[in-house]
C-alpha cells in the first residue's frame, strides 16, 4: 500500500512544517513512530500533504467540506493518508465524502513524532476508501511504543475477529447525557492544552523568527503574532484564560471534573451497548455545536470510526478492547 | 529602636545525581561544550514525550527518607507556563498537586542548642538551561535543560543566618552522603532562595516577604540575610521605603539587593496536570529498597567511628562534615592501614593542602591507591614525614606515582646509622660553641643539630633515628 501523511507527523529530515507558518522550513530530527512501523511493514512513504495548522479545525472561519487531505485519497494519489484529527475535522469529511476514517483508542497508537496539539486527545487515524484497509494499516501501526509513556501495555493489536451480533445504538435511541456540555468541556481543555504545547514555537529555537526584533518581547511577539494562525492564536488566549490562577477552579478544573463524569456515563453506556452511532454532519449551521458530535471519542479515549452505513455519514463510537465489533459494522460480508 | 525578629523561610534547590536527565536519556554531567548533552526532546522541538526518569524519582524517595517526609503514594508532574529562552519547551515540568512528598522535618545544631526544622514539600523538577550574553548577543546552553532537581521548601521557621547556614550545611550532608546530590553551590548543584521578613518581636503576623536570589556561597547566603533583614528593619523604623512583597536578586559584589520583579508584575505561571506523564505509584516496597540501598549516613559513620573505630570526636567531625573525606577515609581503611595513620593523614596532611581558592574539601580529586602507597612507604619508614608530605602535594596537583617518584629522586630514608654518626661527629666538631651551651643546658640547641643533620642528609634521614644517635653522640662529646 502507497501512504502520505499530514505534515503533522513527523519524518526524518524531511521539512514538516505541521501547516503552519511558525514551522516554516523545518527539518524533522526524528520519524513518528506510526511512519517507521508503516515503513517496516513494506508500506511505500510518497510524502507530506499540508493539514489545516497542526491538523486542528478552525471554529472561526468558514471551512469547506474537503481539504487537500481528501483530495489525496479522491484522486487517487495513495491508499492511506495518516491523520492526527482530534477537533473531529477528519472525521466529519470523510463521512460526507463517502470516505472512511479510523482511529484507535487513545494509548493504543504512539504519539511518538505526532506535533502536539491536545496531548490527552491526540491520535494518529487513517482516512482512507474501504475499511479494510484502514484496519490492516490500524494494526500495523499501533502497539505499545516506549517513546510514549501513556500507552495501554498491549503490544500488538488484531482486529480482524468479526461480529455478527453488534449492539449498536443511536444518539437519538439513548440518553446522550451531558450533550450540551460537549463542546464547552472540549474546547475548554483543547485550549489549555494547545495553549502549552504551542509554547515551544517562540521564535528562539527553530521555525520561524520575526524579522529585525527589537528586544526578547518583541522577538516572542512578533515571530507568535506572525507565524501561529488565527486558531491557534485563539486558542492560546482561551487555555491562558481557562489556566490563570484566579480561573483555574472554575474553569478548567470543572472541565477536567466534567470530564470524567462524560466518561463515567458514556463508558457505562458503551459497556452496555457495543457501538453508539451518531450522525457526521459537515455543516449544522452553529460550528461550536458541531464539534460536540465529534468530543465524545477524544474526551472519553474512545476509538472511533467515520463512515457511511445505510447510505448515511455517520461517526461510531466504542470503548477500547471492542473496535472489532465496531469495524464488523462498516466492512462487507 | 524596638525589637526585630527575623522570618525566614528556605527553598532549596539540589540537583540529582542521575546519568541522565529526567525526561530523555541525554547526559545531565556538568561541564561539557555548550550544548553537548542535548536532544530534540530537551531542545523542546515537537512530536517528542517526557519519559520520566526512574532513578530521578528514586533519589527523590531518598531525599524523602533523609529528611524524615511522609512520602505521596501516588506523585504526579504538572507543567509551569512561561516564556524565557533558556526555557526550550516554553514550560518546566515540576510537580504542583502530588509532590513526592510532605511534612519533614531536619534537625539542626546551632549555638542556641538544637532545633527542628519543618518541610512543607520537597518536587522534582526539571532546571532550566542558561544564558551566556557576550558581545552584544544572547546564546542559550541547553546542556543543563532538563536536567533533574528537588525542590525543598521549608516552613518559615528560620531565626537566624545562623540558622539557616547550619541548615543547609545538614541538608548537604543528608543529601550528599545519601548520593541525592554531590550538593556543589559553586556549580550550580546547590542553590538556595530566602524568603524573609521581619516582625517586632513577640509579635505573631508575618511582615512583608521578599525573596532573594542568586546567592552562590554560603557567605552570600548570610551576607544577603543580614543585609536584607537590615534593609527591612530600616524601612520599618525610618519610613524612608515602603516594603513590598517582590522577589529580589543578591549582588554580591555590590554588597545589596536588587528588585527584580514585585507581585503586581508576578508572573502567573498557568500550572495545570501533564498528561504526557501517567501518575507514579510509590509503593511500600519500593520504598523499603531505596531505603535498604541508601549508603551509610554521616550520623552513622560518625557512630561508627568515634565508637568501633575509637576515632577521637573532633576528628570523626572533621571527617563526616564532608563526603568526599569519607570517600577518602574508607578507601584509605580498605587498604589495610591502621586507622590511627588514616585519620592522621586526612585531618593534618590532606587538610593542609592548599586545594586552591572557591573549593572545598568535596572537591578533593586525589587518588586514593597513591595516598594509601604513600602512607604505608611512611610507616614503613621508606620515607620520611617531611619526604611524603612533599610527594602528597605531588600527587594531589601532578597524580605522580609515589614508588615511582621515591625512586626516580633516590629519596629513600637514609638508614645507615654509620653515615648519620659521621655526620653528626663532623657537625659537633664544628661547632664546639653550640655543643657546650647544650651542655649548659639550652635546649634549644638540640634543635639546631638535627637541622644540619638532616639538611646534610637532604632531608632523607628518619628524624626519630638522627635525635637518638644526636642525644648519645652530644652526651658523649
Amino acid at each position: 500500500m502507497k501512504f502520505m501523511m499530514q505534515s503533522c507527523l513527523m519524518v526524518k529530515d524531511t521539512v514538516c512544517d505541521g501547516g503552519s507558518k511558525i514551522l516554516e522550513g523545518f527539518k524533522s530530527p526524528l520519524s513518528a513512530t506510526a511512519y517507521e512501523k508503516c515503513v517496516a511493514a513494506g508500506m511505500e512513504f510518497l510524502g507530506l500533504v499540508t493539514p489545516f495548522e497542526f491538523g486542528i479545525d478552525s471554529l472561526f472561519c468558514d471551512c469547506p467540506d474537503k481539504d487537500g487531505t481528501i483530495d489525496a485519497i479522491l484522486e487517487g494519489k495513495c491508499d492511506f493518508v495518516l491523520c492526527n484529527d482530534v477537533y473531529g475535522k477528519m472525521s466529519r469529511m470523510a463521512a460526507v465524502n463517502g470516505l472512511v476514517y479510523l482511529a484507535g483508542a487513545y494509548g493504543t497508537v504512539s504519539r511518538f513524532g505526532i506535533m502536539q496539539t491536545v496531548s490527552s486527545m491526540d491520535r494518529v487515524g487513517v482516512l482512507c476508501k474501504k475499511a479494510e484497509d484502514g484496519i490492516k494499516v490500524l494494526e500495523t501501526i499501533s502497539g505499545k511504543d516506549e517513546k510514549d509513556g501513556s500507552m495501554l501495555d498491549t503490544e500488538k493489536y488484531d482486529y480482524s475477529a468479526k461480529c455478527d451480533k453488534v449492539k449498536a445504538v443511536k444518539a437519538d435511541e439513548v440518553e446522550m447525557k451531558y450533550f450540551d456540555l460537549l463542546p464547552a468541556v472540549f474546547y475548554t481543555l483543547a485550549s489549555a492544552e494547545l495553549c502549552n504545547n504551542t509554547n515551544r514555537y517562540d521564535g528562539v529555537k527553530f521555525g520561524y523568527r520575526a524579522p529585525d526584533v527589537t528586544d526578547l518581547n518583541d522577538l516572542y511577539l512578533r515571530s507568535r503574532t506572525e507565524g501561529l494562525g488565527k486558531d491557534v492564536q485563539i486558542a492560546s488566549m482561551v487555555g491562558c484564560m481557562v489556566l490563570a490562577k484566579e480561573n483555574y477552579e472554575k474553569w478548567y478544573f470543572k472541565a477536567m471534573q466534567l470530564r470524567r463524569m462524560i466518561r463515567d456515563y458514556y463508558w457505562a453506556l458503551l459497556t452496555d451497548a457495543d457501538v453508539l452511532v451518531l450522525d457526521a454532519k459537515c455543516d449544522c449551521g452553529d460550528k461550536f455545536r458541531q464539534l460536540a458530535l465529534y468530543a465524545l471519542a477524544p474526551l472519553c479515549g474512545f476509538a472511533s470510526a467515520a463512515a457511511t452505513l445505510d447510505g448515511k455519514p455517520v461517526e461510531l463510537v466504542c470503548k477500547p478492547g471492542k473496535e472489532n465489533i465496531m469495524f464488523s459494522m462498516i466492512t462487507e460480508g | 529602636m524596638k525589637e526585630y525578629e527575623i522570618v525566614m523561610g528556605l527553598e532549596v534547590h539540589v540537583e540529582l545525581a542521575t546519568n541522565s536527565k529526567l525526561f530523555c536519556s541525554c547526559s545531565a554531567k556538568f561541564g561539557a561544550d555548550a550544548n553537548e548533552h542535548v536532544c530534540p526532546a530537551c531542545a523542546g522541538m515537537p512530536g517528542m514525550l517526557p519519559i520520566a526518569n526512574k532513578r530521578a524519582v528514586e533519589l527523590g524517595i531518598a531525599a524523602s527518607i533523609v529528611t524524615n517526609s511522609e512520602i505521596t503514594p501516588v506523585i504526579s508532574f504538572d507543567k509551569k507556563n512561561y516564556f524565557y529562552p533558556d526555557l526550550s519547551c516554553g514550560y518546566q515540568i515540576t510537580q504542583l498537586y502530588a509532590p513526592i512528598c510532605r511534612n519533614g522535618r531536619v534537625e539542626i545544631e546551632t549555638s542556641k542548642g538544637k532545633k527542628d526544622i519543618t518541610l512543607k514539600q520537597i518536587h522534582i523538577e526539571e532546571d532550566a538551561g542558561k544564558l551566556v550574553h557576550s558581545h552584544g548577543v544572547s546564546l542559550v546552553d541547553y546542556n543543563r535543560c532538563s536536567v533533574p532537581l528537588v525542590e525543598i521548601v521549608s516552613n518559615p521557621d528560620f531565626r537566624s543566618a545562623e540558622e539557616v547556614l547550619a541548615y543547609l550545611e545538614k541538608l548537604r550532608a543528608l543529601l550528599s552522603f545519601a548520593g541525592v546530590s554531590d550538593c556543589k553551590m559553586q556549580e550550580g548543584s546547590m542553590r538556595c532562595d530566602v524568603n524573609l521578613s521581619v516582625r517586632e518581636k513577640g509579635t505573631t503576623a508575618f511582615g512583608v516577604r521578599t525573596e532573594m536570589k542568586n546567592m552562590n556561597s554560603f557567605s552570600a547566603i548570610e551576607r544577603a540575610i543580614e543585609y536584607e533583614a537590615q534593609r527591612h528593619i530600616d524601612a520599618l523604623e525610618t519610613g524612608c521605603e515602603e516594603l513590598v512583597q517582590e522577589t529580589r536578586r543578591w549582588d554580591d559584589n555590590a554588597g545589596k539587593s536588587f528588585s527584580m520583579r514585585n507581585k503586581e508584575n508576578a508572573t502567573d505561571y498557568r500550572y495545570f496536570p501533564d498528561c504526557d506523564i501517567m501518575p507514579i505509584v510509590v509503593t511500600d516496597e519500593w520504598i523499603e529498597k531505596v531505603r535498604a540501598t541508601l549508603p551509610e549516613s554521616a550520623h552513622d559513620k560518625y557512630a561508627r567511628m568515634t565508637g568501633e573505630l575509637s576515632i577521637s570526636e573532633v576528628d570523626a567531625k572533621i571527617i563526616t562534615k564532608s563526603k568526599r573525606l569519607c570517600d577518602i577515609f574508607d578507601a584509605l581503611m580498605a587498604h589495610g592501614l591502621p586507622v590511627k595513620d588514616v585519620v592522621t593523614w586526612i585531618v593534618t596532611e590532606l587538610l593542609s593542602l592548599d586545594i586552591g581558592e572557591n573549593k572545598s574539601y568535596d572537591d578533593i580529586e586525589i587518588d586514593c591507591d597513591k595516598l594509601a602507597s604513600l602512607i604505608s612507604m611512611t610507616n614503613k619508614k621508606v620515607i620520611n614525614r617531611t619526604v611524603a608530605k612533599k610527594i602528597l602535594a605531588l600527587v594531589y596537583t601532578d597524580n605522580v606515582d609515589p614508588e615511582t617518584y621515591v625512586k626516580e629522586n633516590n629519596l629513600g630514608m637514609v638508614s645507615d646509622t654509620g653515615a648519620i654518626e659521621a655526620i653528626i661527629a663532623q657537625l659537633i666538631a664544628e661547632n664546639p660553641n653550640s655543643v657546650k651551651e647544650y651542655k649548659e643546658g639550652n635546649a634549644k640547641v638540640f634543635t639546631f643539630f638535627v637541622g644540619k643533620t638532616m639538611k646534610q642528609t637532604a632531608g632523607k634521614a628518619d628524624p626519630t633515628v638522627v635525635r637518638e644517635i644526636l642525644a648519645r653522640m652530644l652526651d658523649e662529646a
